[in-house]
């Protein structure tokens, strides 16, 4: 009886176009699936943040940048305001294998660029010290020390972000404190100059502004901030970096969400956020930031679902949040005057009647569920599907927790990656069902 | 004749795929090049264009608008027959670049231009950091733009070292051997 090979001609046959097959549809899936990732943001701030000083005596400060990421350091540029009745700069120092490049003094500025001195691929992490800045106290009373938004910059590059080089600052705070005969005033003295090195997050650092987006619109914007604990924010904003218009501070919570109205379409403003540190009294300040007002489309525009914006603001919420809803034709002009409807695709929740303004359309979700839950709305216009946003209820969610970790990357599919996806799929399934009939025939 | 239907069912789906992973954006539309990874506020006017058929035949050597500080259309690229072409670009205050792509396409095609050639010399050295390092903290006025200002948004900054420091090196020569022009600068 002649021996039976392991495995048949047909078998090895089939086995190989599967194989084939598993490699084509992971190659070009790979191929479609877009990695993002996350630009890495900084806090930058003077430690000490407050500070006693005798007259006469001086001030060490050492500026700090607390990292989101771990990230390549290039340069960074320091600019620091003050009162020059009540300090007088005195002199900088630069991290270990640092050096100053150029520094610059006026009265009651002091600007200066540091740079390493050789090129260093190594990553910083957590927090890092930018060298040493020290002030004579000359008066007596308050003194503040801040950091110029418009000049202080931390480059970093990072080849997986687009642009791979670019300014990290996110938010700024000032230092305050007093010039007094006080004997502790000594005590006033950060260490001296470091090599930025890593070291774990401060602990007992304050508030910070942790992220901004905007949803511009023809005639507004819709301005979503994060702090890290609740407070309150201001806004000052124009279409020049001087920001000439201001609005009082609003909210009292982590995530507030800021309208803007009455702007001109399809131009440029700058704006710049503040908030308070409630421990210290401090001053924290956004860098200026600009969006573009977006144009109106024209009357019979069609809508494009991928130029079109729908988004939550919480996305994590105890009881209620808001979907903000933008339609877009293919230029990304806004479409007014629709009819759009939110169903519920999955969770309990309500749905409160859609309402328009500045061209956005928005309504408040409620959940109806005791328990923690995700909740899926889609929107549509005339059963054309412009999308689905998931936001997650969670009655225990308290607004003093601490900020969630974002994750440093994500993962988008185009509508073409699902229609291919679910193409290969069908092919797959047709294969099969021939390889089942063909088993069935021998 | 199973295996034979079953070849032919494998086939099938390979050429799905190929077809679907491959399906121009759109047949209408004329090819761009797209100018990526520059600094947030660098939107030069214009970029000069030199395109070379693999036969050395030069097909476009001249300026081009760029649309948008980051496109540039292709249309006016028309080699006579299917050929490869190599592009060779150069920006102001960017190193040259060249790409080699089929032609025609119908794809897009990205480029990364090296921004910090503050002299314009078509190499990015220490030359360029001193010449950035001098003008720190100095802003451009309307009208008269600071070489030192590598990423053209109005100032000198650190930002504008860090460019001449992590993209040095010797850009791409115009294959005639001449120096690029400087109209684009």
């Amino acid at each position: 009886m002649p021996k039976r090979p392991l495995l048949t001609s047909r078998t090895l046959l089939v086995v190989v176009s599967l194989i084939t097959i598993a490699l084509l549809v992971g190659s070009t899936l790979l191929q479609r699936i877009v990695f993002h990732a996350a630009e890495t943001t900084s806090s930058v701030y003077l430690a000490p943040i407050s500070f006693t000083v005798a007259p006469q005596g001086t001030v060490t400060f050492a500026p700090k940048v607390d990292l989101s990421t771990p990230t390549q350091l290039v340069g960074a540029e320091l600019a620091l305001k003050f009162d020059p009745k009540q300090l007088s700069f005195d002199r900088i120092n630069a991290p270990g294998n640092w050096q100053v490049i150029k520094n610059n003094q006026t009265d009651g500025l002091v600007e200066w660029a540091i740079t390493p001195k050789a090129a260093d691929n190594n990553l910083a992490v957590g927090t890092v010290t930018l060298g040493s800045v020290s002030f004579v106290a000359k008066g007596s009373g308050t003194a503040n020390i801040s950091f110029d938004p418009s000049k202080t910059i931390v480059s970093v590059f990072d080849g997986g972000h687009s642009p791979s080089l670019y300014n990290a600052v996110s938010s700024l705070q000032d230092a305050s404190g007093t010039i007094s005969d006080d004997p502790d005033a000594s005590k006033a003295v950060a260490p001296p100059a470091e090599t930025p090195v890593q070291s774990a997050p401060l602990s007992s650092l304050g508030q910070q502004i942790l992220s901004t987006d905007i949803i511009a619109l023809p005639t507004g914007a819709i301005l979503k901030t994060t702090l890290r604990y609740p407070g309150k924010i201001a806004l000052r904003f124009g279409r020049t970096e001087q920001l000439t218009n201001s609005l009082q501070p609003i909210g009292n919570d982590r995530q507030i969400v800021l309208p803007l109205a009455g702007l001109i379409s399809s131009t440029r403003y700058y704006f710049q956020i503040t908030t308070t540190d409630p421990a210290s009294g401090s001053l924290i300040t956004s860098r200026v930031q600009s969006f573009t007002t977006i144009a109106e489309a024209p009357n019979n525009a069609a809508i494009v679902p991928n130029r079109s914006v729908i988004s939550v603001f919480p996305g994590q919420a105890q009881s209620s949040t808001t979907v903000y809803m933008l339609l877009a034709d293919a230029q990304g002009a806004a479409i007014t005057d629709q009819k759009p409807t939110l169903t519920l695709v999955s969770g309990q929740a309500k749905i409160a009647p859609l309402s328009q303004q500045n061209g956005a359309y928005q309504s408040v979700i409620t959940s109806l569920d005791s328990e923690p839950q995700n909740v899926v709305i889609r929107a549509t216009v005339n059963d054309q599907n412009i999308g689905q946003v998931t936001m997650r209820f969670d009655p225990k969610l308290t607004s003093a927790q601490s900020p969630n970790a974002s994750s440093t990357q994500s993962i988008s599919w185009d509508s073409k990656t699902i229609i291919l996806l679910v193409g290969v799929l069908i092919g797959i399934f047709l294969v099969g069902l021939v390889l089942v009939r063909a088993a069935r025939a021998k | 004749m199973k295996i034979a239907a079953f070849i032919l069912a494998v086939l099938t789906v390979a050429v799905i795929i190929f077809a679907l992973s491959f399906h121009p954006q759109s047949a209408s539309r004329s090819p761009e090049l797209v100018l990526d990874d520059l600094p947030n506020g660098y939107c030069p006017d214009q970029i000069w264009l030199l395109v070379r058929a693999s036969d050395q035949v030069t097909l476009f050597d001249q300026a081009v608008k760029i649309t948008n500080c980051r496109q540039v259309s292709l249309q006016s690229i028309r080699p006579t027959t299917s050929t490869t072409v190599t592009i060779y670009g150069k920006t102001r205050h960017s190193i040259a670049f060249k790409k080699t792509v089929s032609w025609p396409t119908t794809e897009d095609v990205t480029v990364r231009p090296e921004v910090g050639d503050a002299n314009d010399d078509n190499i990015i050295d220490q030359t360029d950091q001193v010449i950035v390092a001098d003008s720190l903290f100095r802003a451009s006025s309307t009208g008269t733009a600071l070489p030192a200002d590598v990423d053209t948004d109005g100032a000198v900054t650190i930002i504008d070292w860090s460019l001449t420091q992590v993209n040095k090196g010797i850009g791409e020569g115009r294959p005639d051997h001449q120096a690029w022009s400087v109209s684009v600068n």
